[in-house]
């Protein structure tokens, strides 16, 4: 595999107990300093491929079938996720998962456990400058912020430790459209800062082919379309599946 | 009377409260309802009478032996009882903590027999006399050093980044997961803190009494104590453990010895039926 490749899914498929494959056969990469979308509708696998990519998997009982996860030219698919993390793999999950009961800034520390202790104050203070609302509300319980808030934490979460890989799972999730926007400028800024590339996993297929270079569409666990953005989102099957311009009646037309 | 029942309320609450602390701190890490808590508390005794009488190790060595082999013990029973069960329901998981505490009772009277053994320390025995007060130097020590112990690990949490890391891995063990944090290894420091902090329980309640599997009542007094307090407050599992031991022995004093047991799960009735968060605890916080 080429060294400007930082994260490569080769022929893998995934099952969860007493289920069928999630995953089939789906390959993916991701370029070194590149933005890739992946989309796909509800249940199609995204959030089960950045679970496979990122080591969640047994938390969900479920398991890789065939297949591997290679990040930065290393097979990873035995490593638990905090050894993933340390090699330089970071996750905004969906839903978000901050700690609730923790402070904005012991959110953030927690994310910055992996660096060494001298390093923590910068990490802070960097994540700080990208959201200067964490800033602000930095003594307050996470559990208290609204979507927005709880969204750029997640993001700082996994950005304070200067990921070479960021996986970020549905941003937009009831957020506002104009305040998404806003934190994907954020996001664009990042990758100048820190040179990180992501894979990013969006509802909003629009937003997301604007904002990637690449993109992967995902339909019932296998790739059905790959590509630079610009084409697939000028592909017809994607607009009329994903973009909404125009929904086909045919029930029976993927089977 | 009164001062003298308030003065042993507060240091055998002391005591309670100890053991208290290390169920809250295995609850809160893993949500394991322990019921083997109080065979920990009573294998530290065992550990600590092994370690004077049968090993003869001075004083501070068998404390560092019996701190050292309940921490073992905790850690082995998440390796091997709790980890595998990960995922299952509640009720397996208590089922398996009740069997390890009738198989640590079982083991115990197999290697030390039935009867009790006595704990000989250099921890001072005697009685202070303020007016009509006396005041058991042992009782003192022990309330003592369970607050020590208490202000020692309410400053680990608090403070240390491992401290972070563990009440991080509390809050959500996903969202743990997901920052990096190595979720097994939190819980299992978690498991080693509870088995020490009861330990050093049993180590007082078997230097007040006897040492014998019958402590093992007591130190389940830790169980009405957390809930009392509140299931998921570190503050709550002391208070509960002082009011446990306030409780027990007003009720001892002006009621009847037999009541103590009554009027203890009598609370923990009323406390489950108007507030069944506990004194500190709270309701699920935050927005969805």
């Amino acid at each position: 595999m080429s060294h400007d490749t930082i994260l490569s899914v080769e022929n893998l498929s995934v099952g969860y107990a007493r289920k069928g494959l999630a995953l089939d056969d789906v390959s993916l990469t991701v370029p070194r300093g590149g933005i890739v979308a992946l989309l796909g509708a509800n249940g199609a696998g995204k959030t089960t491929l950045i679970r496979a990519i990122s080591g969640l998997l047994d938390h969900h009982h479920g398991r890789i079938e065939s297949g591997q996860v290679r990040f930065d030219g290393r097979v990873v698919n035995a490593l638990p996720p905090h050894k993933r993390i340390r090699l330089g793999m970071a996750q905004s999950p969906e839903g978000r998962l901050i700690f609730k009961n923790l402070t904005v800034e012991d959110n953030l520390l927690v994310g910055a456990a992996i660096l060494p202790s001298a390093k923590r104050q910068d990490g802070l203070d960097a994540v700080y400058a990208l959201f200067p609302r964490l800033k602000e509300r930095r003594g307050q319980s996470a559990g208290w912020m609204s979507g927005g808030e709880q969204q750029m934490l997640a993001l700082g979460r996994a950005l304070i430790g200067r990921p070479q890989l960021l996986l970020v799972d549905e941003l937009s999730l009831g957020l506002a459209p104009l305040l998404v926007r806003s934190i994907y400028e954020e996001l664009k800024k990042v990758r100048e800062l820190f040179g990180s590339s992501m894979l990013i996993v969006e509802q909003n297929a629009k937003l997301a082919l604007g904002f990637a270079e690449q993109a992967y569409v995902l339909d019932r666990g296998r790739i059905a379309l790959s590509g630079f953005a610009a084409d697939v989102a000028a592909s017809t099957a994607i607009r009329d599946s994903y973009l909404g311009t125009e929904r086909v009646g045919n029930e029976g037309a993927h089977a | 009377m009164f001062a003298q029942v308030l003065f042993s309320g507060l240091a055998l609450g002391s005591i309670y409260g100890l053991v208290a602390l290390g169920f809250a701190v295995v609850f809160k890490a893993t949500d394991v309802f322990n019921f083997a808590q109080g065979m920990f508390a009573v294998c530290g005794a065992y550990f600590a009478v092994t370690a004077i009488s049968a090993l003869d190790l001075p004083f501070g060595l068998a404390i560092l032996f019996m701190i050292a082999a309940c921490a073992t013990l905790g850690v082995l029973a998440h390796i091997f009882l709790i980890q595998p069960l990960a995922g299952r329901s509640m009720l397996a998981i208590i089922m398996v903590t009740i069997a390890l505490s009738i198989v640590l009772r079982a083991g115990i009277e197999i290697f030390y027999g039935p009867q009790g053994r006595v704990l000989t320390t250099p921890l001072p025995s005697g009685v202070i006399r303020i007016g009509d007060l006396r005041i058991s130097q042992l009782h003192l020590i022990a309330a003592l050093t369970s607050w020590a112990c208490m202000a020692i690990f309410g400053a680990f949490f608090r403070f240390t980044s491992v401290g972070l890391l563990m009440r991080a891995t509390a809050d959500g063990h996903e969202a743990a997961l997901v920052s990096g944090v190595n979720v097994n290894a939190m819980n299992r420091l978690a498991w080693a803190i509870g088995a020490v902090l009861a330990g050093i329980g049993g180590l007082f309640l078997g230097q007040l009494q006897i040492v014998s599997p019958e402590l093992e009542a007591i130190g389940l007094l830790a169980l009405p104590a957390v809930v009392i307090g509140g299931m998921q407050s570190i503050p709550g599992a002391i208070i509960g453990g002082l009011l446990v031991g306030l409780i027990a022995q007003f009720a001892g004093s002006y009621i009847s010895p037999k009541s103590t047991d009554i009027v203890i799960y009598g609370l923990l009735l009323l406390i489950l039926m108007v507030r069944p968060w506990g004194l500190l605890g709270q309701r699920e916080l935050g927005r969805v």
